[in-house]
């Protein structure tokens, strides 16, 4: 049976190899596209804000939940927060003078 | 060498002919054991899969992204961010990305609006004004083909009527399955947006060396602003069903667990006969040592087998029939999912940790009980 | 000479159930001969025999094999003496069920890692000599009582040992079986084997063949007769 199981191995190995060459073009046209829109996320979960765009999505807003939590959208428990969430450890923008009056417009 | 070779294989043909006598229960034992490996395996290839795609395809994201932020939330950015930077030294182009969602009511799915960037590569996603272009899912859950009407209604109540240029390519639903692409003007009118605003604004690096520091600059030129580099989106995917998180996690735990309910069942229980058996090999001419292996090669055939035909089988479902059992999981509450092929692409170090899951537990759970039988005298283990 | 000095075994050592199933055992077995170990159940006969054939450890005294020390080697050294020099009979057979008679032959050279074919001719061999060679391939559960005896047999001397062990073997077997038994004892005899018998059957123990009877009652050597 393991000599079976061996043989399906070695085709799927075949398989995979053949596969990835189908699949370089496939990605090279993606890659075009993100590109061309200048797009930042995959589509894959269009549940939420935070899943559809997990690259961008928004602090901890009241009423959102951080990803990588299992809750409302089922998704949410598959995508980690990114890293570059003050909470992951790093610093997201330089700190702020506490008494300067904004001059933004 | 030859020896010991041979004497493996007679432990070896010992063995099955023993497991043999039992066959049901090992067979049972086996099924669970590589459903437990199938199960862990899909969602890794799955998570493996995806993960690369994105690594692959968001090669092409923007340098950096900038977006605006009031009280924590994400705010709209003014043309008058987009000058700020463009004065920044290694800046070579910016852009105002104009995109958004629209929840739509009638199929309850997320589109993503978008107007296609000015540049030249974009040329053929620019549609007219009262046309547009849509993804794969949209088309889909619409039913819609080109030349065919789509008809889009904001909460503000303003209304579009727009013709379906085309449907953007399957190949790459993955990234554009809900996407609606619209003139700028369409765009605009519909979100109710003033001429100078933006959704946030994308940036262009020279240098990609500079990419760092660029981000560092704008940071302090627009200091109400979030910096996200093309870096931290490749990361975020990177984490996508980390073993740390949620999901994977919790699956991860139920299976050790199970692996090891199950050698501890089989080991533990050792049966009256099973010691007798030791005893008349013991006392017929067999050592500690060919006790133990002999019982290794039971528990390394099972968890081998198991883990061949489980990650086999799970190779099978995730790549040749699109991982139908992950699916609700995956697609959780989207009403639009992409119908995508998943590409094939193994990742060694996940393989390996999963082959020490299934075999490690296992392994030293038979020998660690059987110890102190194999190593008794023959006649205290037969009486 | 099998050697025997001051030996006792205890069960369950330093427990309430202890119980003392040899005591001071001295014994003098010259290798080459027939010697049987008489007695009733309970007189621990049985515990003697596996002392002798390394099967079980002595709790006090030593023991001797062609003047070696053979009570305190450490496990694996043990294991191989059994393998090499000591070949045993159980009263009830302990064939393994689920193999054939082939296979079951085979079973105690296996931690010798001979070539296969090498391995297979010489069970084969063993087992014509004993007239069971046509039973090779069937499952042990369908032999009769007098192959399973035969069977076991030849496991026991598929090592080529100095030294067959056989505990209560004509206990399930009638007249005839017996009688075959004793035929393949004296042959073995011949071929400058040592035999080392547990039994009261009188068949036995009064056979023409048996050089030396040793008395056993309740833990202790009471004689020793030579014949």
């Amino acid at each position: 049976m393991i000599g079976a199981l061996l043989l399906g191995w070695l085709a799927l190995a075949l398989h995979a190899a053949w596969a990835q060459g189908a699949a370089h073009e496939a990605r090279a046209q993606s890659r075009a596209l993100v590109q061309a829109l200048a797009l930042t996320d995959a589509a894959w979960f269009t549940e939420a804000r935070y899943t559809r765009h997990p690259g961008l999505a928004d602090l901890h807003s009241a009423f959102q939940d951080a990803p990588g939590g299992a809750e409302h959208f089922p998704s949410g428990a598959w995508v980690a927060p990114p890293r570059h969430f003050p909470a992951a450890g790093l610093q997201l923008m330089p700190p702020e003078p506490v008494a300067t009056p904004r001059t933004d417009e | 060498m030859h020896t010991w070779l041979n004497r493996q294989r007679y432990l070896i043909d010992y063995t099955l002919a023993a497991m043999a006598r039992q066959r049901a229960k090992n067979l049972g034992l086996l099924l669970v054991h590589a459903l437990l490996v199938f199960a862990l395996a899909s969602v890794m290839l799955l998570g493996s899969a995806l993960r690369q795609d994105a690594a692959q395809v968001l090669e092409g994201a923007p340098d950096v992204v900038v977006q605006g932020l009031q009280m924590g939330r994400h705010a709209l950015s003014r043309s008058a961010d987009l000058e700020r930077l463009q004065g920044l030294r290694g800046v070579q182009r910016i852009e105002g990305r104009l995109w958004g969602y629209l929840y739509d009511t009638s199929t309850a799915g997320n589109y993503t609006l978008q107007v296609p960037p000015g540049t030249a590569q974009a040329a053929g996603l620019r549609p007219e004004p009262g046309q547009v272009l849509i993804g794969e899912g949209v088309a889909r859950l619409r039913k819609l083909q080109a030349g065919q009407r789509l008809f889009l209604v904001a909460p503000s109540g303003e209304f579009l009527n727009l013709q379906v240029r085309a449907v953007l390519p399957q190949a790459t639903a993955g990234f554009s399955t809900d996407l609606v692409l619209l003139a700028e003007a369409d765009f605009r009118r519909f979100f109710q947006l003033a001429p100078d605003e933006f959704t946030d604004l994308a940036l262009y690096v020279r240098n990609p060396k500079e990419v760092a520091k660029v981000a560092e600059k704008a940071g302090l030129a627009l200091r109400r602003h979030r910096i996200v580099t093309r870096a931290d989106l490749l990361r975020t995917y990177e984490n996508l069903f980390s073993w740390r998180e949620g999901l994977l996690l919790a699956l991860l735990g139920a299976a050790v667990l199970a692996f090891g309910i199950l050698a501890f069942d089989k080991a533990s229980g050792l049966s009256a006969q099973e010691r007798r058996e030791i005893g008349v090999l013991k006392a017929i001419g067999w050592d500690t040592r060919d006790i133990i292996h002999m019982k290794l090669w039971e528990a390394g055939l099972v968890a081998t087998t198991a883990l061949l035909a489980g990650g086999l089988l799970a190779y099978l479902h995730v790549f040749l029939f699109g991982a139908p059992l992950l699916r609700p999981v995956l697609q959780g509450w989207s009403v639009l999912f992409p119908s995508m092929a998943l590409n094939p692409s193994v990742d060694g170090l996940q393989l390996a940790t999963l082959a020490l899951l299934a075999l490690l537990p296992y392994l030293v759970a038979i020998v660690i009980p059987i110890w102190r039988t194999a190593a008794a005298d023959p006649d205290a283990v037969m009486r | 000479m099998i050697e025997l000095d001051q030996v006792s075994k205890r069960f369950n050592e330093g427990q309430p159930n202890e119980v003392l199933a040899l005591r001071d055992v001295n014994l003098q077995l010259p290798l080459g001969e027939i010697s049987v170990l008489e007695g009733p159940s309970g007189s621990g006969k049985t515990t003697l025999l596996t002392l002798i054939g390394c099967v079980a450890r002595p709790s006090e005294g030593r023991i001797r094999l062609g003047g070696e020390l053979v009570s305190n080697l450490p496990e694996l050294h043990l294991a191989e003496l059994r393998r090499r020099r000591f070949g045993i009979v159980f009263q009830r057979f302990n064939l393994i069920a689920g193999l054939s008679a082939l296979d079951n032959v085979m079973l105690p050279a296996y931690p010798l890692g001979l070539p296969h074919r090498r391995l297979v001719e010489r069970a084969r061999e063993v087992m014509a000599q004993l007239s069971v060679g046509h039973r090779a391939e069937a499952r042990v559960e369908l032999l009769s009582g007098g192959e399973m005896q035969r069977v076991a047999i030849a496991r026991a001397l598929i090592n080529d040992p100095e030294v067959l062990i056989a505990d209560e073997p004509t206990a399930n077997l009638d007249g005839r079986l017996a009688g075959q038994f004793l035929e393949i004892v004296a042959a073995l005899k011949a071929q400058g084997r040592t035999l080392v018998i547990a039994s009261h059957d009188p068949r036995i123990i009064e056979a023409p063949t048996v050089d030396r009877v040793v008395r056993m009652a309740d833990g202790a050597v009471q004689g020793v007769r030579r014949c």
